[in-house]
């Protein structure tokens, strides 16, 4: 195979390629401003997302996130004080750590 | 296959996206690289050479990752010749193993949002070559080839931070590693014949070529949708 590139297929011309990037990209800026940053992060700068009932999921979402990440510093410090504080006076094993 | 009745081209469209819904309902779970609590668990239980489930687990990865898929459908849209797929196939495999090996050996990590808003582009970028794009604007074609190897890196090493956020027993994990790669490897290429083949019949339609050009801005409109997911992710998230 000389050229892996299908130089053969149909290509648009210059003006039909810039006009359908554009559509792309519009249509890319308009879904990800009022229904992705919404659902995902709760972020919704043309207040649509709200009307959709997505900004809830996304603050909801970015909450969550906050509290998991919390607990598991909290988690992650408390093991390591009980750790210290074994090599002074050994306490049972906590089982109730994942 | 010569014995169907012609198709009208409304019914291959229709099967066409019937199947790219279909798998965004079952990666739905996953969203694009997301972890399953449940396979995360299960990762962080076990130690020792687990061939099967690691195989498994990467072949879940490839077959439930849209983004991944989009990137395949953009790759293998104007590539007729399974001997032409088989070597888009391989350069990916070459590019993904590499990074993902010495990624996880190393610890070497990224952003998985930075990492994903790549994979993003990635998408963009094949809608953009399949659109003929780099030569009306730059009047010149990049290899096609090196592109996928280029972008089989960075896929290799989304799965390598992804792997390291498992906190994986280092205990058999070079062979874990590996049989991870080969399930990558088969998911891909499943997912690959199920593109392939309704590809194949979509080719047959005589409106093909319009359409083609239709559905490549539409991928590339989904890869920019990725990208600023990613990105705006990556500053929501900066607590992580």
């Amino acid at each position: 195979m000389a050229n892996p590139y299908n130089a053969d297929a149909p290509k648009p011309d210059a003006r039909t390629l810039m006009r359908s990037t554009l559509i792309a990209a519009a249509a890319a800026l308009v879904l990800l401003v009022t229904v992705v940053l919404p659902a995902e992060y709760g972020i919704d700068p043309t207040r649509i997302g709200r009307v959709l009932g997505l900004t809830q999921m996304g603050e909801i979402k970015v909450r969550l996130a906050r509290e998991a990440a919390a607990d598991q510093a909290a988690d992650d410090a408390a093991a390591e004080a009980e750790a210290k504080s074994d090599t002074t006076s050994p306490t049972p094993p906590d089982t109730t750590r994942r | 296959m010569r014995s169907f009745p012609p198709r009208p081209l409304a019914t291959s469209a229709l099967v066409a996206c019937l199947m790219i819904l279909l798998l965004l309902v079952i990666s739905d779970e996953a969203l694009a690289h997301g972890v399953t609590a449940g396979d995360k668990g299960y990762l962080q239980e076990v130690s020792g050479r687990l061939l099967i489930p690691f195989a498994y687990l990467g072949a879940k990865h490839m077959v439930t990752g849209y983004d991944h898929l989009l990137f395949l459908l953009g790759v293998i849209f104007f590539l007729y010749k399974l001997r032409d797929v088989g070597l888009y196939v391989t350069l990916f495999a070459i590019g993904h193993s590499l990074t993902l090996i010495t990624g996880v050996l190393t610890g070497v990590r990224a952003s998985a949002f930075l990492i994903d808003a790549v994979i993003g582009l990635s998408v963009a970028y094949k809608a953009l070559d399949n659109l003929g794009a780099f030569k009306t604007w730059f009047g010149f074609q990049p290899d096609a080839r090196a592109a996928t190897l280029i972008f089989g890196f960075f896929h290799g090493f989304g799965l390598a931070t992804k792997i390291l956020d498992y906190e994986v027993s280092p205990e058999g994990l070079l062979p874990n590693l590996i049989a991870f790669n080969v399930g990558v490897e088969l998911g891909q290429l499943l997912a690959l014949s199920a593109i392939l083949i309704a590809m194949s019949y979509w080719r047959l339609t005589p409106s093909f070529a319009k359409r083609a050009h239709s559905a490549n801005v539409a991928i590339l409109a989904a890869g920019f949708v990725l990208m600023g997911y990613q990105l705006v992710g990556y500053f929501v998230y900066d607590f992580l």
